[in-house]
């Protein structure tokens, strides 16, 4: 995967331990890592006609879904106030950087699956945390 | 027994913090020394393999790694190996191989029960497996309830849904449940475990109903049965109603073809002859039964076109003008007004006034004038008196009879067949025995433009051909159809008898009026009826003449004087007179 090379927390331990700030910044390179491989992917499959158009469809949602999720993570940053712009404007250019790299570009359908599932997997669990250490109750 | 290598069975972490491998060992070493054998394990970021860390959490030939050597998302490989074999090897993440622990403490609690007790509602509740951290989030699951009576065998399966409750409606009191849980990862597609079995059990709170054991089903069979037979009743008994509304509602008729206005019982037994007159009512049959006749046919020509005077009868011309002609065209002269050719209905009073102008000016010259165009039309047929044998017969005669027919237009029913030219009018009518009884008809030689119908009262074409040379002089003072009686007279002077053919229904048509009063003077002049008194050629005579006597079988005696003047719109001229010109002849 593209994203192999990122340092990213393994484990709840140390998702819970790296700043706020910092497991943000790692989201919000993630999204924006997966932006332009989802649109070439779009492209990619709208040509494929054996493919039923649930698939298509759905392939548009998700990369809908991608982008409305990162929108929506940095207006909670910027309404947690936590995040330095420049953080936040580093994660945007190196998570663009990773997007336009020749490993995206060269995936294959089944490496960009579990690639795509994989980040995905993270970025769900990465918001669950930083949910729980933005807004605490009493279990976190 | 096969023999079987030891094999990795499967890796699973139960919370994506720790994983374990268990393998199995096969029966391979039961009959030597038993080997030992290691788990090796590397992540995809390493080079050298290491050995498991914990064989015995887990349990016999299990491998258990702990949070500090679990890396969610990187890639392991593990293999079973001796010393010198490798026996199984397997690669994965620890997010692929996520198995959640089964929930725990499972329990339900009454909803509430049906009026009958027979029924209950129960919610059941339960938590998630300790060990998946659902609490942060770092995982979520979502779980799978399944119950069933204690006596089946097949379970029933909810939806997986991520609550930790869920209601449970319509159970029997009666019967006693089981239920079972298990849970999944939410991205996942295996589910981990089942949990213990729950039993539920309403008689240990007491609502029990051993007694409502008798399963009160729903009698469909009964349903149905009765339901075809009240069914049955209620369209056998609209049937035999009598009640037509209600039959017609339920039952509505069929639409049979109908004519209008018939009751198609008559049709079906109704005698011919009703039926006939029945249809006869109505106007689509009126044309047929009238083709029937052919007396009824009129024949019209327009005298103002000689081609159109050489056509065949115009019968549908004749009966749609037939008023118009007779009561519009009489006086009209051939000017260029167009009235001529077409007469409308209001223009017989204009008409009238032409007439009328016509007639002050000079009754001989327009007759004259009308004489020569119909002069040449006569010259013209004269000529071809045998190729137009049913056509403008030129002769005087028929000149004379044409104008006599003309002005009884409405002797409507004659014979079209035009013959030789005859007065016919007259012989014919005095040929009559019984005028009163017997109908006179006349067949008609000859239509003027105008719409006058010449009558011919025979077959004899050759007889009044020398007749017609005799008449051939005269100077028919006429206006547009008729002639001058006097003139007619003195044609019809020279011919000679002829047979009658058709008759003509004088009786009918003095009430008209139309009667040709010359016809029938000059008739009863020609066959010597002592009585009847032809009036002088001078003397203009009257378009109508009341009857004086009438002699059977010689004919009529006009008489004279009486100039009954049935209607304004005819138009008077040389033979004819006007409204002023009677006003001053009648007494």
């Amino acid at each position: 995967c593209h994203t192999s090379g990122m340092l990213t927390p393994n484990g709840k331990e140390y998702a819970q331990k790296i700043p706020r700030e910092e497991l943000t910044h790692l989201i919000l390179k993630l999204l924006q890592a997966w932006k332009e491989p989802l649109s070439h992917f779009n492209q990619h499959i709208e040509h494929h006609q054996e493919l039923p158009d649930d698939s298509l469809s759905k392939a548009k949602q998700i990369s809908n879904m991608v982008h409305e999720l990162k929108t929506g993570v940095e207006k909670v940053t910027e309404k947690a106030r936590f995040l330095i712009n420049s953080l936040n404007g580093m994660a945007s250019s190196e998570g663009t950087a990773l997007s336009i790299s020749n490993e995206a570009n060269m995936m294959s359908d089944s490496d960009f699956f579990h690639c795509f599932r994989r980040d995905s997997n993270k970025v769900q669990s990465y918001l669950k945390i930083l949910k729980c250490r933005i807004m605490p109750e009493n279990s976190c | 027994e096969l023999l079987q290598w030891p094999q990795i069975s499967k890796c699973r972490s139960p919370e994506m913090e720790t994983f374990s491998c268990y393998w199995t060992a096969g029966n391979f070493y039961n009959l030597t020394a038993p080997r030992i054998i290691q788990l090796l394990y590397k992540k995809s970021n390493e080079e050298d393999w290491k050995e498991c860390p914990d064989y015995i959490t887990s349990g016999q030939n299990s491998c258990y790694f702990n949070a500090s050597y679990t890396s969610v998302w990187t890639p392991y490989c593990v293999q079973l190996a001796s010393k010198n074999e490798l026996y199984d090897k397997k690669c994965f993440s620890v997010d692929e191989i996520v198995l959640p622990d089964p929930p725990v403490h499972l329990n339900w609690t009454l909803l509430n029960t049906s009026q009958t007790g027979i029924h209950g509602d129960i919610q059941v509740r339960w938590d998630p497996p300790p060990t998946a951290d659902v609490r942060k989030g770092w995982i979520t699951l979502e779980y799978e309830l399944q119950y069933k009576e204690v006596n089946e065998t097949k379970w029933k399966e909810l939806k997986p849904r991520l609550s930790t409750m869920v209601p449970l409606y319509s159970l029997k009191t009666a019967r006693d449940y089981e239920i079972r849980i298990r849970s999944r990862q939410r991205t996942s597609e295996k589910f981990g475990e089942f949990s213990e079995i729950l039993y539920v059990s309403f008689s240990q709170i007491g609502i029990g109903c051993d007694h409502c054991t008798e399963e009160v089903e729903f009698p469909w069979f009964l349903v149905v049965v009765f339901g075809v037979c009240g069914l049955a009743v209620t369209v056998i008994s609209i049937m035999l109603s009598k009640q037509p509304r209600l039959k017609m509602l339920i039952f509505p008729p069929v639409p049979v073809p109908k004519i209008k206005g018939i009751d198609p019982d008559l049709l079906k037994k109704g005698k011919l002859d009703e039926v006939n007159s029945i249809l006869a009512c109505h106007d689509n049959y009126k044309t047929q039964l009238y083709n029937d006749d052919l007396w009824v046919e009129f024949i019209e020509l327009d005298i103002e076109d000689p081609d159109e005077k050489n056509r065949a009868s115009d019968t549908d011309r004749l009966l749609s003008e037939d008023h118009l002609k007779s009561h519009g065209c009489l006086g009209v002269k051939d000017d260029d007004s167009g009235r001529a050719s077409c007469c409308e209905p209001d223009i017989p009073e204009t008409d009238f006034s032409a007439s009328d102008t016509c007639d002050a000016t000079s009754d001989s010259d327009q007759f004259k004038k009308a004489t020569e165009k119909e002069e040449d039309l006569l010259c013209l047929d004269r000529q071809d008196d045998e190729s137009l044998p049913s056509l403008a017969n030129t002769d005087p005669q028929r000149q004379h009879r044409s104008s006599q027919s003309e002005n009884s237009h409405p002797w409507a029913p004659f014979a079209d067949s035009i013959e030789s030219p005859r007065p016919s009018v007259h012989t014919q009518m005095s040929n009559q025995n019984s005028l009163t009884s017997t109908d006179f008809y006349a067949q008609v030689s000859d239509i003027t433009p105008a719409g006058r119908v010449v009558l011919s009262p025979g077959q004899k074409s050759k007889l009044g051909r020398a007749q017609r040379e005799g008449c051939t002089e005269q100077n028919f003072t006429m206006d547009n159809t008729y002639f001058c009686e006097a003139d007619v007279k003195k044609c019809i002077a020279v011919t000679s008898h002829e047979e009658n053919e058709p008759h003509v229904q004088e009786q009918s048509y003095n009430e008209d009026g139309y009667f040709t009063t010359e016809s029938l003077t000059t008739t009863v002049a020609n066959f010597g009826a002592p009585t009847a008194e032809p009036p002088s050629s001078e003397m203009p005579v009257a378009d109508y003449t009341s009857i004086h006597i009438v002699h059977s079988p010689q004919g009529l005696v006009l008489n004279a004087t009486a100039l009954p003047v049935p209607d304004k719109e005819f138009n008077v001229s040389c033979g004819y007179v006007s409204t002023d010109q009677l006003n001053k002849i009648m007494p």
